[in-house]
């Protein structure tokens, strides 16, 4: 199967009606790597639930490097309502398997998974007016958008150009009870051939800065988005002081270090 | 997502591969002659997410490190967020709840531990009694560090984010009974928090 032509990749006003297919699809077949020491009690075990989701609307420009914090700064504006920039929409969530198309090869001796479906159920409990009036528009099915998770377990999941929605839903729940309180269930179904990318992200996008102000309205204080945009990218310490930076000045870790995330910030010595 | 999880154990081996190495201790432990330290919490210091700055510098990475107070940076009279406050109380901490995982070849691990401190107020003029009753909106715009009778502070480098917070006002009923307040403070951590010698001790 080949890649879809640029233009299908959902750049501008194209919408890829479903897939994200990572480019190592048609790759040579070759087993990557893997640690070779896994006997031991020492690795991290990431938690799995899905704290957030950002959606970027079709036609907003994409993060220059989605693996970079400091590329997403100017990509989010919870505020924004001309679909020129992206939101970032808090919950509980679960991303599951839902269903998967098989395909019979060679007379049934050989059998290929393709389509394969995942399921976002996800939990909006923070609900003023801008909550509601999203979830509701995703209550007509609005699929012009691109989606990536956000993990308690600090993943950002999605890859460079993000999962498009098949289908899109929200339930308004009113429970009895006591101890009930309201919540938007929001679902979004969505396909690709293959798990899309994922990156650690050990970044909050939630306070004054990147997300904005409050849901739906509220003024924008960004100065963490300034502080990140401002900050220099090194791979490591070492890297930093080299660059003219001294003991307790700030940095964005950039792709290569040993030990941590990229995209981080991080004060030099720790 | 930041989890608001501690990260107070550092050194920690990345990976299998990498070595654990344990620091030096005493050689001779045997003698009865060292003191051993009192364990009350005495002062909690709160520190707004909004105040500029830490109240202590070269906060350092070993407990060998003496950090020094930052000037002015506890005003319990402010009202802005804008510095930290000290609260003077009596406290505990509990064994704390432990999270274990399971990992192949039946071998388990500690991942990340609970902590709960208990801190008794004693002095409850209008403006303490009011500050509290704010807390009691839980809300966790705040680091902190606490401190024991022995004069070591405790924390990490910025404070420790907390998870939980609460304040009860117990009313009881005995003749020797005394207004107090009870604050309920929650973080989770990767392990105990770093000890420092507190200069404001």
């Amino acid at each position: 199967m080949q890649n879809p032509p640029p233009h299908i990749w959902g750049d501008t006003t194209a919408q890829n009606p479903f897939t994200y297919l990572p480019s190592t699809q048609c790759d040579d077949w070759l087993l990557p790597a893997i640690a070779t020491c896994q006997d031991g009690t020492t690795y991290r075990q990431r938690r799995s639930e899905v704290a957030a989701i950002l959606m970027l609307p079709t036609g907003a420009d994409f993060p220059g490097d989605w693996e970079n914090i400091a590329d997403w700064v100017n990509t989010i504006d919870n505020t924004n309502t001309d679909d020129t920039k992206g939101k970032y929409l808090v919950g509980i969530g679960s991303f599951l398997p839902d269903s998967a198309v098989e395909v019979n090869l060679s007379g049934g001796r050989y059998i290929e998974q393709r389509e394969r479906t995942y399921r976002l159920n996800m939990a909006v409990l923070n609900i003023d007016d801008g909550h509601s009036a999203l979830c509701r528009k995703l209550q007509s099915g609005a699929r012009r958008y691109s989606f990536w998770l956000l993990t308690v377990g600090d993943r950002l999941i999605g890859g460079p150009k993000g999962m498009k929605p098949v289908r899109a839903n929200a339930d308004f729940v009113l429970a009895s009870g006591t101890d009930s309180r309201e919540v938007w269930n929001i679902t979004l179904t969505t396909t690709f051939l293959q798990y899309p990318e994922m990156t650690p992200q050990a970044i909050d996008f939630t306070g004054n800065g990147l997300s904005g102000g409050g849901g739906g309205g509220g003024d924008c204080n960004c100065d963490i988005q300034n502080l990140l945009g401002d900050l220099a990218t090194y791979v490591d310490d070492a890297a930093a002081v080299t660059g003219g930076l001294s003991t307790g000045d700030w940095y964005v870790v950039d792709v290569g270090n040993d030990f941590l995330p990229p995209g981080i910030p991080r004060r030099v010595g720790g | 997502m930041a989890t608001a999880i501690n990260e107070t154990l550092t050194g920690c081996p990345a990976d299998c591969d990498d070595v654990l190495l344990y620091p030096a201790i005493p050689a001779v432990q045997d003698c009865p002659n060292y003191e051993q330290l009192r364990s009350q919490i005495s002062r909690l210091y709160l520190l707004p997410n909004t105040m500029s700055g830490d109240i202590f510098a070269s906060w350092g990475s070993t407990s060998a490190a003496t950090p020094t107070y930052v000037a002015n940076s506890i005003d319990n009279t402010n009202a802005l967020n804008a510095k930290a406050k000290e609260l003077v109380g009596i406290g505990e901490i509990a064994v704390p709840d432990k999270s274990t995982l399971n990992y192949p070849l039946l071998k388990t691990r500690t991942t990340e531990k609970r902590y709960p401190l208990q801190f008794t107020v004693y002095q409850l003029d209008d403006s303490t009694y009011e500050f509290l009753r704010q807390v009691q909106c839980g809300n966790l715009n705040f680091k902190f560090y606490y401190a024991d009778l022995n004069g070591y502070v405790y924390g990490i480098a910025d404070g420790l984010v907390p998870d939980l917070i609460d304040v009860t006002f117990p009313k009881g009923n005995a003749n020797t009974d005394r207004n107090t307040a009870v604050i309920k403070l929650f973080w989770k951590a990767t392990g105990d928090p770093q000890r420092r010698a507190n200069p404001l001790a």
